[in-house]
Parts: C-alpha cells; structure tokens; sequence
C-alpha cells in the first residue's frame, strides 16, 4: 500500500511540476486583463497587476453586444458539434466495420482534404455559399464545417479497436446494420464521441476566418471576428485583447471541465469489451 | 446510455430543423441595394476600430445631409480586410465604398474593381482643397480613382522623465541630424545602464526612408522597373541609422526585432522613438507614459526637412449596384464639413488642408503640430504593384548591416539584385 | 472467440453475397452524408485549386493559363527548398516529442490519483489560451535582455543567449512552442482511447502478477496503438502545415528569419500578401504530396504496428 502511496506521490510530483509551465500563459492572460493599457506594457512585466482594474471588460461590454454575440456562438456551436458528430460517427462505423468497393481509396480521398493549408477552401466555400444565397445567414456560417474528414477519422479509429465478435453475434441475432451501429457500437465508442465533442466544439466556438467572410451583419457576428474587432490596426490595447480572450475562454473551460467527467463515466460502462 | 443517445439524436433533429430555420430567415440572393423605405443602400467597409467614432460620425452627417442614400457600416480588422475585400469582389458584392490604402492601389486597378471617379473629382473642389501629393496617390494616368482621407507623418517622441533623470534638456523642433545625434552621445552618458537614448530598427517608412529621400536617394524608379539601393546617397540615408547603433546609441537590430522599438519607449527603455501620427491614440491610452511625454519634429538631413506621408483613400467598387451614389458618398467624405468631423475626433489628420490643424488641437498637452508643420514637403511611399515583396526582401536583406553580418555596400547590391529581378520577372 | 468466427464462416455462400450487397449498400448510406459534403465544400475547392496551379491567378482570383511556370519556378525557388528544410525539421522533431509527452500524460492522467478533473483542466488551458497571448507569453520568456529563462540562467550562474534571433536556436524555441500547445489535446483524445481499453485485461494480468509498468507496455499501449496512430497522423500532417506561431514571432527583420520560415508561410505570403495565388496554389500542391507520400507509407505501415481488434 505504501508502495503504491510513494507511486502516486511521484505522478504528482511529475504532473504538479507540469503545471507550471501549461497555466503561466493562461494565468498570463488572466492577470493580464485586470491591468491598465500602461502597466501591460512596462518592462520589466509586472507580474501581478498593481490594481486589479476591471475597465477592460466594462470597455468591451460596451463596445460589443455580448449577449447577442454568445447567443449566436453558442447556437452556432451547438448546430455545428452536434451534426458533425452525428454525421462522422455514422462515416466513421461505414469506413471501419463494413467492406464496400473502393472503400480505402474514398477514405484516403476524404483524407486528403486534410493535407492541404486550409486557406484554399475558402474563397471557393464563399462563392458556393454566394450562389445558395446563403451569405450572412446561420445556414452558411456552419454549412462548410458540418463536414469534418479529421472526424471521421478519429472515430473510425475507436471503431477500429472494438472486436469484430460484437458485431457478428448481433447480425446472428437478426439485427441489421443500423441497429448494430446505433444500439452497439455507438455506446462503445463514447470516449471517442466525447473527445471529438470536445475539439468541435471548441473549433467552432472559437472559428474566425469563416464567419468573419460569410457574416457581414453586426447582429450575426460570433465571437472570433468580434473579438478581432477590439483591434487597431497599429495599436494594441493587451488588457482589452486579453479581457475578450478570457470572455471568450470560459463557457469552453466550464464544458471541458463538465465533459471531462464523461470519461470516467465511460471506464464504468465499456465493461463489455472482451 | 440509450436514453442519453435518443436525447442526443433528438437535440441534433432540433437543431437541425434550427439551422433551416434560421437559414429560411437569412439574406437570400444578392442584395439590391435598397431599403424597406426605397432609400438606397451603400455600404462601407474600413479596417481601423480607433477610427470607429469618427466613421459613424461621418456617416449621421452624410445620411442627414440628403434623403436618398444610408450607408451600412463594415468594420474588418486590418488584418483580414484585404483578404476579405478580395473575396467579397471575387463574388462581386465587395462594400460599395471602401477605405484602400496606396499599398494596395496599384493591384486593385489592375483587378479592375476601382471606379474613375475622375468627372467627379473636378465638379468638386477636391483638386484645390488637399495637397497634390496626397491626391496623387491615387492618381494613374491622369485619372483619379480615390478621395483622399487622411495622412500620416512621423515625429520624434522623447520621455521627459527620462531626460531630467539625466539632466539634459529636451529636443526641439529645430533639430538636424548632427544635433541629434550629439544628443544621443550626451544621453548616452548621462542616462543609467541598460536604458538607450534611441531604437533604430529596420524600418523603413518611420526611419531610412526619410532620410533616404531627404538625402536626394531613391529607391524605386518612375516605371517601376529598377530599385536605387546602390545609389550612394540612398546608401548614406540608411547608413546613417546603422552608425547610431554602432556608437551604442540603440539596441541592437536583432534585440529591437524582438522588443519593438515602440514596446521599448513604452516600456520606457529608450528615451526618444520615432512614431507615427497613428500612435498617438496609444500614447494617450497608456497612462503610465502619457502624462510624461512629448513630440517634436523628425531632425533635419543635410539642412532638408525630413519626412514619409502615407495615406489612405476612399474608393468606389466598379461592380457596385450604386455606383452613382457611392461615387456621392466618397466625394462628400472629402468635404469640408467630413474631414472636420474626422479631424475633431483627434485619431487621424485629416488630409484636407483646412482641416489638418484639428489633429493638433485636440490634444493640447502634446506638440502634435509636430507631425503637420512640414507635411507639404514630406515625400510619399514608393509603391507598385509588387511593392509588397519588395519591402519584405529589403527588411530581410537590410537587416544582415544592421546586424553586421556585412558592409552595407553589399548587402545594398545584394538587395538591388534581388528587387530588380523581382520587378522585371 | 474462434468459436464465433466459425459459425460466420459456415454461413452458405449465396446467403453471404447478399448479404454482402446489403452490406454494401448499407455502407455507402453510412459514408454518404460525410462524403457528399467533404466533397462539395472541400473536394471540389482542391481540384480548383489544381487548375489555378496552372494559372497566374490575380488578387481577384482571375486566372490566366500559364501552363506548368509555376512548377518550374517552384523547382527553382530556393526558398521554398529551405522553407522545407526547416519545415521538415520540425516534422522529425515536434511529432516524436509530442506524441511520447501525450502519452505519458494521458497514462499519468488515467492513473487513480485525486484531483485528477482539475489536472486534466489546467493541462487542456493551452489549447483554448488565445494565440495572441501564448506568442506574447513565450516572446518575453525567451526575451534576450529580460527574459525569464536568461534570468534563471545566469542567477545559476551561466549565461543569457539570444534565443529567438540566434538563427541556430530560433527553430528550436518555435518547437517548444508547438509541441506545449499540441500537447493538451492529443492527451484527451489519448485518454479516451485508454478508456476504451476493457478493464478485463487489467484485472486478468493483475491475477497474473503484472505490475504497473508491464501493464502499461503489454496492455495500453498495444490496444492504444489504434489511437496513437491517429495521433501520429494528425500530428504530422499539423507540423508540415505549421505557421501561426512562426509568422506571429518571426519577422523579416530578424537575422533568424530564413532557418524558421516554413513551406506554408511562404504559402501564405504568396497568396494573401504578394498576389501570387497560383505560385500559391503549385507550393500548396506541393505540400499535399509530400504529405500523402509520407501518409500513403504511414497507412501501408501501420499493419506492422497497428492492432485492430
């Protein structure tokens, strides 16, 4: 037992000495937003503010609509996370417990979105967009991103991992595809769902470039472009940067922490496995 | 488990009947530019949030000015607008009206999205009111294809806390270069440890160009097929920054690359900086410094008043569905009563020349007047429509003198070599 | 389990063809929705993108055909060749070390200690901290004059060095970088895998003796080896695309500028700042096979070291 005593305290000692340096940045940030224009500026850095001042998030409250803006974040996120999910966890059992013609090459196809920057999508997604008559709606911010091949490929890994005796037993019982897909596989691979819950979930929630091209409305801005707004273009206010960072930051922190939870959760019941 | 995932499946239902819904309610198809009441719809796009006030104040005046037109505001950071003008006009529903800069002049004529609003510009009294180099900017073969906005110019900013630590009196608008530089030799040994009189970093609007220019250098030809960096006075005009940070007047290149110079006088680490008129609004945000500094003019070179003027422009989108009351819109933002509005709020001066003086008067405390006393003999950006390229291949080029890897001779010809092929490939 | 396998396999033929067709037509309706869509929003845009490679395409996306120029010019531009150099320094670098930090932390996470919520927590804060705070952070950390690595070193008695404008260290401190930022989250989705993981295996080799460290190697880290293969792809296709940190860090005028810059900033630049988006185009193209070469060898080779099932 003792043993066992010294081995946790060693993990600690390991994980505590990380801490450090994974937090520095964030606290940063944190004690960054309470200083004066002037203090985050000083060299040497302060490192605690000498005042706690709150004039950086009063300044953003009133330069932006915040609730609005979290409103039109959070559905955005919700609508994207939900479907991307739902969609990939569907590509993801297709690619990895079912053989069809040509099923590698669509797969390695899929894959190859992956290899390229990014920015090349975007002026052709615009005008796709453009032609649906989508520009500055909701339906056109999340469209592009309810597609995701990262998705698919994650959780067709999970699925990969999960032995093939499961699925034929079921089929021996009578059941097709998609009820193997939903009433068994799909419970099993929940760590894998939560994981990619979480990383959608923060990508849309924190998605810049798109929205800023797409959304031209004040009304429909999400949290990314207005954010980017508090920015001139030769000046840098850091205490109201780092405010609207922390803003933004929290709702995602608080589901992380919810979420996280849902992993132990999922050791209790995967005892299935075999 | 089960009943987590009904859940799960029915929120996606929902939400997926959500995002039609609020699909149903979004802008279908191109928008005709008109409003429920029958005005017409302009829209403007700009890139700056310091110059937020001063736009929509602009705008409340345009639009009580007449009953036709109301003009939609865009706000796009700087570091996206171009990327999402060039989208949007891809598209062919970029902002009616939008702020351009002479970096980008050049391209987007050649992309043709620029409206000639030469006829325009004549029935007003454009021509007589701004300076010619400011109207200039965006002139191309005799036609006009924006109204001027504003300019910047640079000043010599100097921390008086600094200097009376010291015990060494202030600079002053009548400096030259060799007062300066003995002011910098009197600092140098007066301040403490670690604290420089100057920063000279390799930068080349707020520091070489001026001198450069003021030294009878040059650096891009009038057909943009050649660059003059080996042009022994161009040469002296960059030389003559190097020197200050081998006498140990600055930090050096590489340590300014990584704390800006600007960083550094805020931070107070230097005791002058140059900055140009679009820090001000910083420097009045930044209560540690604001109270305890002042400008003066950029020191004279070899007798000749030194200093770059940049400046922005309004221009008109060519695919625009209102061209004609875009094209009213831009000229009226060039009007006395606009460039009074803009100039009152204190971010920028205003390019008309009856209303520069408003920069100056709305910060009393500083010596503004600094950046538009010499305003008319300050030289404009050498642009073309590969300039972007060549201002990053000089910075990284230059550099290697700054840093004294090499001669300035070499690096000069290096860089000549290099911008030249660039320009006629 | 053989037992299972036989009975499939005694299944008559015919009765498995048609199975086998539903079974195809099932899997296609699975594959449908995602395919369809990565196809029209992203598929479609890449075989543009070919066509522009071949194009001198203005700011405004105009193209004009220029048959293969921009290859040749690619073939000749010895800064797209060092770019690569520097990118593919990064790649051999950042993917090891991250993914052997990842995995320790995500076993170090599983194990059963208090507290383990708030440490899974803080060590996801880098991947939500804003990009701009994190370069601001790490600039002054390794800040030449006040930085607060060169203070502890020469408090110990060494020397400062010139981190990020040493041409030789620069790359290095941008590694750092990447892998602390990379880090938070391929832990997660470590951890998940490990969850996965039947704790029937732990219990029966528990019975058999195993100790903590065997179980980790004979155990998690076969069964894991599904994730850690994902891990390792994701991993490398994001380091051959790295960008963000360097441009925000690194300017032209640092002398370090040439041994950081990499493939997709010059990318970058030529598309957004330069007006090239053809050039941009044949250097994007570029970067995607290069990246599916060593992808196409990572999916033939994972049949040495991948267990699935």
């Amino acid at each position: 037992m003792s043993g066992k005593k010294l081995q946790h305290l060693f993990v600690h000692l390991i994980l505590l000495s990380g801490v450090i340096f994974v937090v520095f940045p964030f606290a940063w940030m944190v004690l960054t937003s309470f200083k004066t224009p002037g203090e985050a500026m000083l060299i040497p850095p302060t490192i605690l503010p000498e005042n706690f001042i709150t004039d950086a998030y009063s300044e953003i409250l009133t330069a932006l609509p915040f609730a609005q803006i979290y409103m039109n974040t959070f559905v955005s996120a919700i609508i994207i996370t939900v479907i991307q999910v739902a969609l990939c966890s569907m590509a993801a059992y297709g690619f990895a417990r079912i053989d069809f013609p040509f099923k590698n090459g669509i797969f390695v196809l899929l894959l190859s979105v992956l290899m390229v920057p990014g920015q090349i999508f975007l002026i052709p997604q615009y005008l796709i967009i453009m032609n649906l008559g989508l520009l500055d709606s909701m339906m056109g911010l999340v469209l592009p991103n309810l597609f995701s091949a990262f998705g698919t490929f994650l959780l067709r890994q999970f699925f990969m991992s999960l032995p093939k005796e499961l699925e034929e037993a079921a089929i021996l019982d009578g059941c097709n595809r998609y009820q193997i897909f939903y009433r068994i596989m799909l419970p099993l691979v929940k760590p894998g769902i939560v994981s990619l819950v979480i990383f959608t979930a923060k990508f849309a929630w924190n998605n810049f470039l798109w929205p800023l091209l797409v959304n031209t409305s004040p009304d429909k801005m999400i949290l990314g472009p207005a954010l980017s707004s508090l920015q001139g273009q030769y000046t840098t206010q850091y205490p109201m940067q780092m405010a609207g960072a922390v803003m933004a930051v929290i709702p995602l922190i608080v589901l992380f922490f919810i979420f996280q939870k849902q992993f132990i959760e999922g050791v209790a019941q995967s005892g299935i496995k075999g | 488990m089960k009943k987590n995932l009904k859940k799960l499946v029915a929120l996606g239902l929902v939400a997926i009947m959500g995002a039609m819904m609020l699909a149903g309610c979004g802008n279908k198809g191109g928008d005709d530019g008109k409003t429920k009441d029958g005005k017409t719809k302009i829209v403007f796009g700009y890139w700056d949030k310091n110059q937020k006030v001063a736009m929509e104040k602009m705008v409340e005046a345009y639009e009580a000015s007449q009953d036709k037109v109301t003009v939609e505001l865009q706000l796009t950071p700087y570091g996206e607008y171009w990327k999402k003008l060039e989208t949007s006009a891809t598209g062919g529903n970029a902002p009616d009206v939008f702020w351009l800069n002479v970096l980008h002049m050049d391209s987007y004529l050649e992309g043709g999205i620029l409206v000639d609003i030469t006829d325009a510009v004549k029935a007003s009294d454009i021509n007589d009111a701004f300076s010619e180099v400011l109207v200039n900017n965006y002139v191309r073969d005799g036609k006009n294809y924006a109204v001027p906005k504003d300019f910047d110019t640079n000043a010599l900013w100097y921390n008086k806390e600094l200097f009376d630590q010291a015990g060494v009196a202030y600079p002053t608008d009548d400096m030259s270069y060799d007062d300066f530089v003995a002011l910098c030799a009197e600092l140098k040994e007066k301040l403490p440890e670690g604290i420089y009189p100057f920063a000279c970093p390799v930068d080349f609007q707020t520091w070489y160009y001026q001198t450069v220019y003021a030294n009878g250098g040059w650096i891009l030809n009038e057909d943009a097929t050649e660059t003059g960096y080996t042009d022994p006075k161009t040469m002296e005009g960059i030389q003559c920054w190097i020197d200050l940070i081998y006498a140990g007047y600055s930090p050096s290149a590489a340590a300014l690359t990584e704390t800006s110079a600007d960083a550094m006088f805020e931070g107070k680490q230097i005791a002058m900086n140059f900055a140009g008129s679009y820090m001000v609004p910083q420097y009045v945000q930044n209560d540690v410094i604001t109270d305890i500094i002042d400008c003066v003019e950029i020191p004279t070179f070899n007798g000749v008043e030194t200093n770059c003027i940049n400046g922005l422009g309004f221009a008109v989108y060519s695919k625009s569905k209102n061209i004609e009351a875009a094209t009213d819109f831009a000229i009226w933002m060039g009007s006395a009563e606009a460039q009074k509005i803009q100039g009152e709020t204190g971010v920028v001066i205003s390019a008309r020349n009856d209303a520069q003086e408003y920069f100056a008067a709305t910060q009393e405390k500083f010596n503004l007047a600094a950046y538009t006393n010499h305003a008319d003999k300050a030289y404009p950006l050498p642009v073309c429509s590969d300039v972007a390229p060549i201002y990053d291949l000089e910075a990284k080029t230059l550099q290697k003198a700054y840093n004294g890897e090499a001669p300035l001779k070499d690096v000069c010809e290096e860089l000549k070599a290099e911008a030249d092929a660039l320009l006629n490939k | 389990m053989a037992d299972k396998k036989a009975v499939v396999a005694n299944v008559p033929k015919k009765k498995a063809t048609s199975r086998e067709k539903k079974d195809w037509i099932a899997g296609y309706i699975f594959i449908a929705p995602v395919t369809i869509g990565l196809i029209i929003f992203y598929i479609w845009p890449f075989i543009q993108n070919i066509w522009f490679s071949f194009n001198d395409v203005n700011t405004f996306n105009v193209a004009t055909w220029c048959g293969i120029d921009n290859y040749k010019r690619l073939t000749g531009d010895t800064e797209v060749f060092n770019a690569f150099k520097n990118t593919l320094k990064y790649v051999i670098i950042t993917t090891p070390v991250g993914l052997f930090f990842s995995i320790l932390l995500a076993a170090l996470m599983n194990a059963k200690i208090k507290g383990k919520s708030i440490y899974r927590t803080l060590y996801f804060l880098p991947s939500v901290t804003m990009s701009a705070a994190v370069a601001m952070v790490w600039k002054w950390m390794y800040n030449d004059q006040m930085g607060i690595i060169n203070s502890l070193l020469r408090a110990l008695g060494g020397e400062g060095h010139n981190w990020m404008t040493d041409p030789k260290t620069a790359l290095y401190c941008i590694m750092v970088i990447g892998i602390w930022g990379g880090v938070g989250y391929n832990m997660i989705i470590l951890l998940a895998g490990i969850q996965g993981i039947s704790t029937s295996y732990y219990e029966a080799a528990s019975i058999d003796g195993a100790g903590p460290f065997a179980q980790f190697f004979k155990i998690t880290i076969p069964m894991l080896t599904p994730t850690i293969f994902f891990v390792l792809i994701t991993g490398l296709i994001g380091a051959f695309q790295v960008f963000d940190t360097v441009y925000m860090m690194i300017g032209a005028a640092n002398p370090a500028f040439e041994k950081t810059q990499t493939v997709v900033m010059m990318f970058y630049r030529a598309a957004f700042s330069y007006g090239e988006k053809g050039y941009a185009a044949a250097i994007s193209l570029f970067i995607f096979a290069v990246i599916m070469i060593v992808t196409v060898i990572q999916l033939i080779g994972q049949k040495k070291w991948v267990n699935y099932d």
